[in-house]
């Protein structure tokens, strides 16, 4: 984990701020200078004595302003009257890896790892959230599931995962919020069959949304049932594309990634202009051709659609490192976070050179 | 029936892709109502149509952006007057979307008058994609200074003048005009539009024009007196020393390239971002009362003539930093007016020339210039916009002053 560790004598009062694992403060990028802005820091010799521990902070019934769990609809639309979020729609069915890819890059981007992905991670709303998903990861062996499947959400729409990032660039001071939901596949089963009122009411969200990402399991595709999984990936695919659409935004993004892909008998590098060719893709290819045949439509959708392969976790964390995580967020940011300069105005000018006007200025002269 | 700020405001709601709650709708229609009034005030205050324009520029996502001094007083009167319906604090695009509803409100005031002298500032914006087509049609509409508003004593004297007048002056009223009055008097002329309803003041004039050979000795007087002031009116406009219109004034100066403060031509001042201070100070005293869009682009033309590159691009920042150096190397240059230092004192957000002028004193300061007027000050701007800026902003500080 990177970040400023909270200076000695310094005491951060809010228990969901700080890395209990390193004692570091994960909003430290967030502000220019943590000690003189953060509300949560407390210079007194009193507020030193009295750091409070999580039970303690129970205990106390202090609140915090935010609890680092999960966010819910409320929650997002607050951040949104603040900030002009950035929403990624995670989208895949159900044991797709959704969950594994947002661990795996929240990991990465928060041990620095960042490649030449052009932000700094900064800030995280939701720590408690990532950081119950980075234990369960870390005791995985190898075996079984490595973070547990998502809770199927109560009646409360939304449960959603935050991230803060600085740009690289140092001449760009922004603080740039990021929202990804974190959805059970159930739901998104739902989603795509059109006929769950649920459903609908729990992705109410995508009308809003700034980029899609949509996860498919790579190595599903090469089971006995692969063709089942392309149809109904094929099916995902074209309802994002639908709902990119509905947004009525131009170039919206939509990444395609296929997970696990460490586990399948290909191995070949995808020249980047020859993404979106499933011949390119060899074997995977020729095993999603419905996929790419509804991903052709994003063109003529407006939709700007990329494909990229990943594995989240390889290996147990202690032995190898993820592959392809960062690339399928680098490009949604690319389009999400653009910063075009705005275009010169045009505005008309009023008549003040009438004959009337001139008259009354000689008047009065 | 939902009010028009109410429609408005829900319209950017979804827009910036915010969900409309139609719980908070009674809380948001008086929080936009308690704007709408705070910028009707502008007349009186244009500081607060001003710190409306820069928390709507304001980029939601600078660091600390929700504690910008221009935030505050904005803040506090949607707090006040929200009652606890539901908002939060930090709550900047929520602001500026409520700010877009209630703008109306400072439309036809003195202070929304000014306001399209700092959307220059939209040069050295970007990203903001949700945002920045609204935003941008606003800018786009902002209107120029409007006109004064004709009395209606000024409104007979137009007649008179143009009517009544040259019908004394002329013994044998010719038929043709005859006809066009009488033609015209039950009509709207293209010049009504300019003057507001007159239709019932012109045919009043014209019943009087009819009726002036049974007039009393006074009225005879009267339009007497008014054939006189005439007279002495076209005596003045043929005069040497008659005074000179903004228009030709401007056209002068520009023909002759010359600074009056300087005393030399301007092609003589070497360093490019003196030639462009001088210049657009010239240009903007001559500007007060002209439009100001074409009269930047004849300041951009001028300097193109004496030969500047008005096409070369750099960043703001170094031709903040250019102009910085030329108004240090310049004692006498005007000092910024005491109503808007007061103003920019407080937040010089979007107020880059006006930012370089009050620091003129000390040394540049890249991140302080950064800080101060919260722009991404590494956009590319050419030299002619760069001179747009210098001139609005002088023009501000002349109009600001003037007005208070």
């Amino acid at each position: 984990m990177t970040g400023a560790a909270v200076a000695p004598g310094l005491r951060c009062q809010n228990v969901d701020c700080v890395v209990a694992a390193t004692g570091r403060c994960a909003r430290a990028a967030e502000f220019e200078d943590p000690l003189a802005e953060c509300p949560d820091l407390d210079r007194s010799v009193e507020a030193a004595r009295s750091v409070q521990t999580p039970a303690s902070a129970l205990a106390t019934g202090a609140a915090a302003p935010w609890s680092g769990k999960p966010l819910d609809q409320g929650e997002c639309e607050a951040l949104l009257a603040r900030t002009p979020a950035r929403l990624l729609a995670v989208l895949g069915l159900h044991g797709a890896g959704k969950t594994c890819l947002l661990t795996s890059f929240f990991l990465q981007l928060a041990d620095g790892q960042r490649g030449e992905f052009p932000y700094r991670f900064a800030s995280s709303l939701t720590l408690h959230g990532f950081g119950e998903l980075a234990e369960r990861a870390s005791q995985w062996r190898g075996q079984g599931e490595i973070v547990g499947h998502t809770p199927l959400e109560d009646e409360r729409p939304g449960r959603f995962l935050h991230l803060g990032f600085r740009p690289a660039a140092r001449s760009d001071e922004r603080h740039i919020d990021v929202l990804c939901n974190d959805t059970h596949g159930e739901i998104i089963n739902a989603f795509i069959d059109r006929v769950d009122e649920r459903a609908r009411r729990l992705l109410g969200f995508l009308s809003r949304a700034d980029g899609f990402l949509v996860i498919i399991d790579a190595e599903a595709l090469f089971s006995a049932d692969g063709t089942k999984q392309d149809a109904r990936n094929s099916l995902l695919v074209q309802r994002a594309i639908d709902e990119a659409k509905q947004t009525g935004r131009a170039d919206i993004p939509l990444a395609l990634v296929f997970t696990k892909f460490d586990r399948l008998p290909v191995d070949q590098v995808v020249p980047v202009d020859r993404r979106l060719d499933p011949r390119s893709w060899g074997s995977l290819g020729a095993r999603a051709p419905r996929i790419f045949a509804a991903l052709r439509r994003s063109e003529s959708a407006g939709v700007r659609a990329d494909v990229f392969a990943a594995s989240a976790f390889p290996r147990p964390m202690q032995e190898g490192q993820p592959i392809g995580v960062m690339a399928p967020f680098h490009f949604f940011l690319l389009h999400a976070d653009r910063r075009r300069a705005w275009s010169p105005w045009e505005s008309p000018i009023s008549d003040t050179t009438s004959a009337f006007a001139a008259m009354r200025r000689w008047r009065i002269e | 029936m939902a009010s028009a700020e109410e429609t408005s405001l829900n319209e950017i709601w979804r827009a910036w892709g915010l969900r409309t709650d139609p719980t908070l709708a009674g809380a948001q229609v008086q929080a936009v109502a308690a704007l709408k009034a705070w910028l009707a005030a502008s007349d009186q205050k244009p500081e607060h149509a001003l710190r409306s324009v820069q928390v709507i520029l304001l980029d939601p996502e600078r660091p600390d952006a929700a504690n910008r001094p221009c935030v505050k007083p904005i803040h506090d009167l949607v707090i006040d007057s929200w009652k606890g319906g539901g908002t939060h604090e930090h709550f900047v695009v929520f602001l500026q979307a409520m700010l877009l509803a209630a703008w109306p409100g400072a439309a036809a005031t003195w202070g929304g008058a000014l306001a399209h002298l700092v959307r220059g500032a939209s040069l050295a914006l970007r990203g903001r994609e949700r945002q920045a087509p609204r935003i941008q049609a606003w800018l786009a509409g902002l209107p120029e200074a409007p006109l004064p508003v004709a009395s209606p004593s000024e409104v007979v004297a137009d007649l008179v003048e143009t009517t009544i007048s040259p019908s004394l002056m002329l013994p044998n009223f010719p038929q043709d005009k005859l006809d066009f009055l009488a033609k015209n008097s039950g009509q709207g002329w293209s010049w009504a539009q300019t003057s507001g309803s007159i239709n019932p003041l012109f045919n009043a004039v014209w019943e009087l024009y009819q009726r002036l050979p049974a007039a009393e000795a006074a009225l005879v007087e009267q339009c007497e007196n008014a054939l006189e002031g005439m007279r002495q009116y076209m005596q003045s406009v043929t005069s040497t020393k008659a005074p000179v219109s903004p228009e030709l004034d401007l056209l002068w100066w520009g023909q002759a390239g010359y600074s009056h403060h300087l005393r030399r031509p301007l092609r003589h001042i070497a360093d490019v971002g003196t030639r462009v201070l001088w210049g657009s100070l010239e240009a903007a005293e001559r500007s007060r009362d002209l439009p100001t869009e074409p009269a930047a682009s004849f300041l951009v033309e001028t300097l193109r003539r004496l030969g500047l590159d008005v096409d070369q691009k750099r960043p703001l920042l170094e031709w903040m930093r250019e102009l910085h150096a030329a108004i240090r190397a310049a004692p006498q240059f005007p000092k910024i007016q005491p109503q808007l230092a007061e103003f920019a004192r407080e937040d010089a957000l979007g107020l880059s020339i006006t930012w370089v002028r009050m620091h003129a004193s000390e040394r540049f300061d890249d991140a302080a210039a950064r800080e101060g007027v919260a722009l991404a000050l590494d956009v590319d701007v050419d030299l002619g916009d760069f001179a747009g800026l210098v001139f609005r902003e002088l023009l501000l500080d002349l109009r600001f002053s003037g007005m208070q």
